[in-house]
């Protein structure tokens, strides 16, 4: 088995001299490239700061990295924070979870039926074209105003895609190599998990990455519509009653957290790719 | 000599109409031959005479119009039952098939390992999906064919590390892992580069020889053919019928390699390219294309 973990291991082996000039070429052209990304975040927030603190730019509508500070520094005294960082995190990642185990076993549903995926076919265009934030209404009605609406908007918006781009995947397995595997009086699911399943695996992890993002528009949005905590609540707040300041940090945190998601997600790519 | 061996694969007056929604299409026109036991042939002809059309009737893709299809004694052209009797029989206590013997084994052009899987799980694949996982003996026989062709040392290493021509005689050694009845190679060197390729075709000529196994071989490679078969069945062009079968019998001369640098290897090869050649000016551009899409 291998073992799994979330930063590289360096093989210590003597390699020629060339080799290293190349390898420590490498490894700098990654570092300047590093620097220069850090660079720009530290000189745009500098330069926010800066512009603000001599009236530039007016801090009551674009806030300032200082004022930022301030009111994360209010939201963790008044134990407010956590709150509202657990609350959307927790809505984030159990739509996420759910929604891609359900558009994964319809995926497989409709992959093992021919029959069944040639009638649900137009329903599953409808479904994909149509907004859903559209069923915001319907869902507060059915699932209440609170944490489960939420969870549901969030599995809708990716569960479509979700299974549309696996069950693209899974039938576009070589026809030649399904054969073979019949060739071996391979039952169906034996050419589904050792075949369809890892040959698919690189467009799982897209899927992983397209559902990253879609499931923080699903509880962003989820917030909007119906909440009483959450950062898509802080937002919506903040931007009624004119405190511009717990917007910009509600949206920051966001960035931050989303980012953190899809480093999850890509450190478990690289280690089914290795 | 040929009446004493086993007939493992005989097609009796078989025909094949392609329908599509617009047209349809004959393309095997009252095709009749027999391969025998541990008997190695090659279907040569014209591109879109129906060579891979032939081995999809044996592999069962496809059901012929008329005619029979014999393999190891069982008509395989049977219609399967209906869905009536199909249900009715799930409530039927069925004896259990067992390691049943799988019919056919293949070779593609592309050799399809897969890639997340390394080396000796690919060629033990086949066991693995028997549930054969104790059986040593076929383990111990797909060993040694690794190390006998230079795959010892990669068994643990993953597809994408080896060439193509290792990555076909791998792909050679894990149908040997099922043990088939018959062989089907479609055009399986067709791939490779020249050099590559006469050794892959030595290679895979020696391990079918040395297993005894039946084999058929569609190529439009007329020195292969020669080189290789025992006999070579010519199809004409679309209807594709038997034109001709030919007897080669070169065994003797040793590898393939040698067999293709013999008189009467060239000889032959004269004679069923000139075949060829006479019906390579009747097929029009139409039908090609509709061969492309079956």
């Amino acid at each position: 088995m291998k073992k799994f973990s979330f930063f590289k291991k360096k093989k210590s082996v003597n390699y020629s001299k060339e080799h290293q000039i190349y390898v420590r070429k490498l490894t700098k052209e990654k570092w300047i490239i590093r620097l220069i990304q850090v660079l720009i975040l530290v000189a745009f927030f500098v330069l926010w700061e800066v512009l603000t603190m001599y009236g530039v730019l007016d801090p009551f509508f674009i806030s300032s990295p200082s004022r930022m500070i301030a009111t994360i520094e209010d939201l963790y005294v008044s134990g407010e924070l956590f709150l509202h960082i657990g609350t959307t995190l927790y809505e984030t990642v159990i739509g996420f979870i759910l929604a891609t185990a359900i558009g994964y076993l319809i995926a497989v549903i409709l992959w093992w039926s021919e029959r069944l995926r040639r009638i649900f076919d137009p329903y599953i265009v409808v479904l994909n074209s149509l907004p859903k934030i559209a069923l915001g209404p319907l869902i507060i009605i059915w699932f209440g105003a609170g944490t489960t609406a939420i969870i549901v908007m969030c599995i809708l918006i990716c569960v479509i895609i979700t299974t549309l781009s696996l069950l693209g995947s899974f039938l576009s397995c070589d026809k030649d190599k399904i054969l073979l595997m019949k060739s071996m009086n391979a039952k169906k699911y034996q050419i589904f998990f050792k075949l369809i399943v890892p040959n698919s695996m690189g467009d799982f992890i897209s899927v992983l990455k397209i559902n990253v993002g879609m499931s923080w528009v699903g509880s962003i949005m989820g917030e909007y519509l119906v909440s009483k905590a959450g950062l898509g609540y802080l937002i919506v707040y903040g931007g009624t009653v004119f405190k511009l300041d717990l917007v910009m940090t509600s949206t920051v945190i966001l960035c931050l957290l989303a980012g953190l998601m899809y480093f999850i997600v890509a450190r478990i790519e690289a280690h089914f790719k290795r | 000599m040929e009446s004493k061996r086993k007939e493992i694969l005989k097609f009796e007056n078989v025909s094949l109409t392609y329908h599509t929604k617009s047209d349809e299409i004959l393309a095997l026109e009252n095709v009749n031959f027999s391969v025998y036991e541990g008997e190695f042939v090659a279907i040569v002809g014209p591109s879109g005479c129906g060579k891979t059309t032939i081995l999809s009737l044996i592999s069962g893709i496809l059901a012929p119009s008329s005619g029979k299809i014999i393999l190891d004694g069982r008509d395989i052209t049977q219609k399967p039952e209906s869905a009536q009797k199909r249900f009715l029989k799930l409530f039927k206590k069925k004896p259990k098939e067992k390691n049943k013997q799988s019919e056919i084994g293949y070779m593609f052009q592309r050799d399809h390992l897969f890639d997340w899987r390394t080396i000796w799980k690919n060629v033990t694949l086949g066991l693995e999906v028997q549930g054969r996982k104790n059986d040593t003996e076929t383990k111990e026989k797909l060993d040694n064919l690794l190390n006998k062709y230079g795959l010892g040392p990669f068994k643990n290493k993953k597809p994408t590390q080896l060439s193509g021509g290792m990555r076909q005689r791998v792909a050679l050694i894990r149908t040997l892992a099922i043990n088939p009845k018959i062989l089907l190679l479609d055009e399986p060197f067709s791939a490779l580069d020249f050099q590559t390729r006469l050794s892959v075709c030595d290679s895979v000529s020696e391990i079918i020889a040395n297993e005894q196994k039946t084999a058929i071989l569609v190529t439009h490679d007329i020195a292969e053919a020669t080189s290789m078969a025992d006999r070579i069945i010519i199809l004409s062009s679309r209807p594709g019928t038997v034109k001709r079968i030919v007897d080669v019998n070169l065994k003797h001369l040793g590898p393939p390699i040698v067999r293709r640098e013999s008189e009467v290897a060239r000889t032959l090869f004269d004679e069923i390219w000139k075949d060829l050649i006479v019906y390579n000016t009747e097929p029009s551009s139409s039908k090609e294309k509709t061969d492309e899409k079956i």
